[in-house]
């Protein structure tokens, strides 16, 4: 094999970052995801695993940096529009859902990344550390309290 | 799994669903490397500026650009101030109608290029050279460079350039029909030339490169395709304008737009209705390259570009075909526009109803931050074309960069930008590299920001021969820089470092060819636990469980497994689920891993088949171990012999590489 791979690993992994950026929060998932790849572009890892490991921690930072970023401008600007969607997601996203991923937005952002992480992605809780850059036993505390709070808030929406 | 993880899973599952990929984003990642190549037809273009115009006179040739005298012959030759040809020419059908003529060119800075010309029958003969896109044609088989597409024509032809080991090209339309492709092979030329003929209504969506003992490469068409909106449609049958401009209507989520094309590909767009070109002035145009183009308000009639120097052209506008209420207009080129002119525009009765004077700007460099210590001269760049190359460390919000100007763009202009200066992080390393295409063969640098532990730096080729490299710095910057020289065209297979007080080197490939490599049939070697090993040709052992790829070990290019190992790191291993393997220490019989929190797992070594100068072992993850494996800090490896005695320990750091 003579050519380097990181325009495959881009074909190969872009689509599912976006989708990992937007189920984390972010508010223009593209963004976040070519900015991942601009970013590994400039390192060298061991290897795609390494690259990938590589790419959704970035995701993961990026996303917060980026939530905390609208979160200061919102204490600024008061009434801000909500960060725009497609009209699609709301067609796309099954009424069933409503409730639940309602309630993940509500998590704490590192219980919210541990329950995508864990449930979109099914990485281990070792890789989840890893891409969330905590020990392995904070995920399983993360993933214990927003297991947790998501099923007292589905039996708050039944009541 | 209980119910509630059940939900969870299918809601995210159809969450996910919601967020696409658009087709730009392969060329977004490339706008934002920190070193920006420029593209050929750049939308340069600079933001429209507006104005107005009428008449009725055409003051030298409606639509058409250049004198009809000017011909293919002509066109090449001022095509070919400046530049050299490399290797002949081809000339093609285009299955429109028509021939187009391709050939490799090195510009004024001795840059490979690539040139073409069509000649057809409806317009005047056209053509252009330029520059090729270093992402592509390095990292790539080939590459997409131009397409016949034009509104109305049935039949397409895809171009581009090839490596010279490939030796088939073919694609895939969207219906999934496989159709050959055709390379050609120009005498003295420095690539391959591919085409691939197919059907408007069956387009190509992906190009195969097949390359002897290489796994074929599909290459999505769109990722090749600079200026593609997501969600963009067409809305209406694209038209020629001039010289090979076409311009067609789309619709976005942000309304309506016209997108402007040079060989199939967008390099301009006006928003329509997002926008409101001409809510200011009744000419809305692009500036690109020496060309003007835009759409106008009904009323203009005419456009006239006229260079400061001296010399115009003026063209009747056109209605558009879309029922859009505007007008359109393509001056084609004009000599010394770039240094500055004046569009104006006329109503029907040659009345000037607006003017627009321009004269170009100083280019204005990109703030990265503040700059940290004394900028660096490189050593022994002054003969660089647009050198000596400088070096210099920037602070920006968030990191430290490491800056670069001098040497030669892919473009032929002066290189520059900033990337990321690793110098403090173990998992990263800053590598970039500046050329000079003249004197011939021409010279590449790689560079870096260096880690303070770092003693010496080689690159290393395939083969394993070695370049050696230096250091440098600048007063008050925060990190050495190391470089190493070389001939341009030089493949570069890894960097190695020498690292003080450590005996392995450590290196950082450039080439990943182990991620990419497949099984072979029969070379498979068995190892405990289903898993088996194979030494590829590419240098590298790769390891399998079933058809799961479980990753691969890379040596140094030209080495063996033996030179990543040392008493100092006697091991390299990997985990999958419950399964871990790897190399260690010849006379090492079992390798045991035990967990901080207790728990041990052991593993029987075999002989490597290969004469790899280790020995190879797989077995089961300690049970204790759970999903946290073993990757983690507070382990503790041992290595033991025949005789069951302790022959090396090992406590990792983290992370391991």
């Amino acid at each position: 094999m003579a050519q380097p791979s990181f325009a495959e690993l881009f074909a190969a992994q872009y689509p599912g970052l976006v989708r990992l950026a937007g189920l984390l929060g972010a508010d223009d998932p593209e963004d976040i995801a070519q900015e991942a790849f601009a970013r590994l572009h400039t390192r060298r890892l061991r290897d795609d695993g390494a690259a990938l490991a590589y790419l959704r921690a970035t995701v993961c930072n990026l996303t917060r940096n980026r939530l905390r970023h609208l979160r200061l401008v919102r204490l600024r600007r008061p009434d801000p529009p909500e960060p725009a969607r497609s009209s699609e997601h709301d067609v796309l996203v099954a009424e069933e859902h409503r409730e639940l991923l309602a309630a993940v937005d509500r998590l704490p952002r590192r219980q919210r990344e541990t329950m995508v992480l864990r449930y979109w992605l099914d990485l281990s809780e070792r890789e989840i550390a890893e891409v969330m850059g905590v020990s392995p036993g904070s995920v399983k505390t993360h993933a214990s309290r927003a297991l947790a709070a998501l099923g007292k808030a589905l039996q708050e929406g039944e009541a | 799994m209980n119910d509630l993880e059940q939900r969870l899973r299918s809601a995210l599952k159809a969450r996910a669903s919601t967020f696409e990929a658009g087709p730009d984003a392969w060329q977004r990642v490339l706008d934002r490397r920190p070193r920006r190549p420029r593209a050929r037809w750049a939308l340069a273009a600079l933001p429209v500026m507006l104005l107005a115009v009428f008449v009725p006179v055409l003051l030298d040739g409606g639509l058409g650009r250049n004198s009809a005298a000017d011909g293919a012959d002509g066109i090449y030759r001022r095509l070919m101030e400046g530049r050299m040809p490399a290797g002949e020419s081809v000339t093609l059908d285009d299955p429109a109608g028509g021939k187009l003529r391709l050939w490799f060119a090195k510009g004024e800075m001795g840059q490979p290029e690539l040139c073409h010309i069509a000649e057809r029958a409806d317009v005047e003969p056209y053509g252009s050279c330029g520059g090729m896109m270093d992402m592509g044609i390095t990292s790539w088989n080939g590459w997409f460079e131009g397409s016949t597409a034009k509104g109305g024509a049935s039949r397409v032809m895809d171009y581009g350039v090839a490596r010279p080991g490939v030796e088939a090209v073919g694609a895939v339309t969207k219906s999934g029909q496989r159709i050959p492709g055709t390379l050609l092979r120009p005498s003295g030329a420095p690539f391959l030339i591919w085409t691939v003929t197919y059907a408007a209504l069956d387009p190509v969506s992906k190009v195969v490169f097949t390359e002897p003992g290489r796994a074929d490469r599909e290459m999505p068409r769109s990722m090749m395709i600079r200026g593609q909106l997501k969600g963009e449609e067409q809305a209406g049958t694209a038209i020629e304008l001039a010289a090979g401009l076409t311009v067609g209507p789309y619709k976005t989520k942000n309304g309506r737009s016209l997108s402007w094309m040079r060989q199939g590909q967008p390099f301009a767009r006006t928003m329509l209705e997002r926008d409101d070109p001409l809510k200011d002035a009744p000419v809305s145009f692009f500036l690109a390259g020496d060309e003007a183009f835009g759409v106008a308000r009904k009323d203009v009639a005419k456009v006239r570009i006229t260079a400061t120097g001296g010399g115009g052209t003026a063209v009747a506008t056109r209605p558009d075909p879309w029922n859009l209420g505007l007008v359109l207009f393509a001056t084609g080129p004009q000599a010394g526009v770039t240094a500055g002119y004046r569009l104006t525009a006329y109503d029907a009765t040659g009345k000037e109803i607006w003017h627009k004077d321009w004269a170009p700007a100083a280019r204005r460099e990109p703030n990265y931050g503040k700059q940290i210590g004394d900028t660096l001269i490189l050593p022994r760049t002054e003969d660089f074309g647009h050198g000596p190359v400088r070096l210099r460390f920037v602070k920006s919000q968030t990191e430290h960069m490491l800056c670069v100007s001098g040497g030669v763009d892919y473009d032929g202009r002066k290189a520059g930008g900033c990337g990321s200066a690793i110098f403090d992080d173990p998992n990263g390393f800053s590598h970039d590299t500046v050329n000079t295409f003249l004197p011939e063969p021409g010279t590449t640098i790689s560079y870096g920001a260096a880690r303070p532990e770092w003693e010496a730096v080689d690159a290393v080729l395939s083969d394993g021969r070695r370049i050696h490299g230096a250091f440098a710095s600048a007063p008050g910057a925060p990190a050495r820089v190391w470089y190493v020289r070389y001939p341009y065209g030089t493949e570069i297979a890894a960097h190695v470092f020498k690292v003080r007080g450590r005996q392995l080197e450590q290196v950082w490939h450039t080439r990943h060819d182990c991620w990419e490599a497949t099984p072979s049939e029969g070379r498979a070697h068995a190892l405990p636990r289903g898993i088996t090993a194979a030494l590829l040709e590419e240098n590298c052992v790769r390891f399998w469980k079933g058809k799961k790829s479980l990753g691969g070990f890379e040596p140094i290019p030209g080495g063996t497994l033996k030179d990543l190992i040392a008493a100092e790191r006697p091991l390299e291993w990997r985990q999958l689920n419950t399964d871990w393997h790897g190399f260690t220490l010849p006379g090492t019989a079992r390798v045991e891993v035990a967990l901080k929190g207790g728990g041990t797992a052991t593993a029987d070594t075999m002989p490597d088949p290969w004469g790899q100068g280790v020995v190879m072992f797989a077995g089961p993850v300690p049970e204790k171990a759970g999903k946290q494996g073993i990757m983690w800090p507070g382990l503790r490896f041992t290595g033991y012999d025949a005789a069951g005695r302790v022959v090396w320990t090992y406590k990792p750091h983290w992370p391991p590489y």
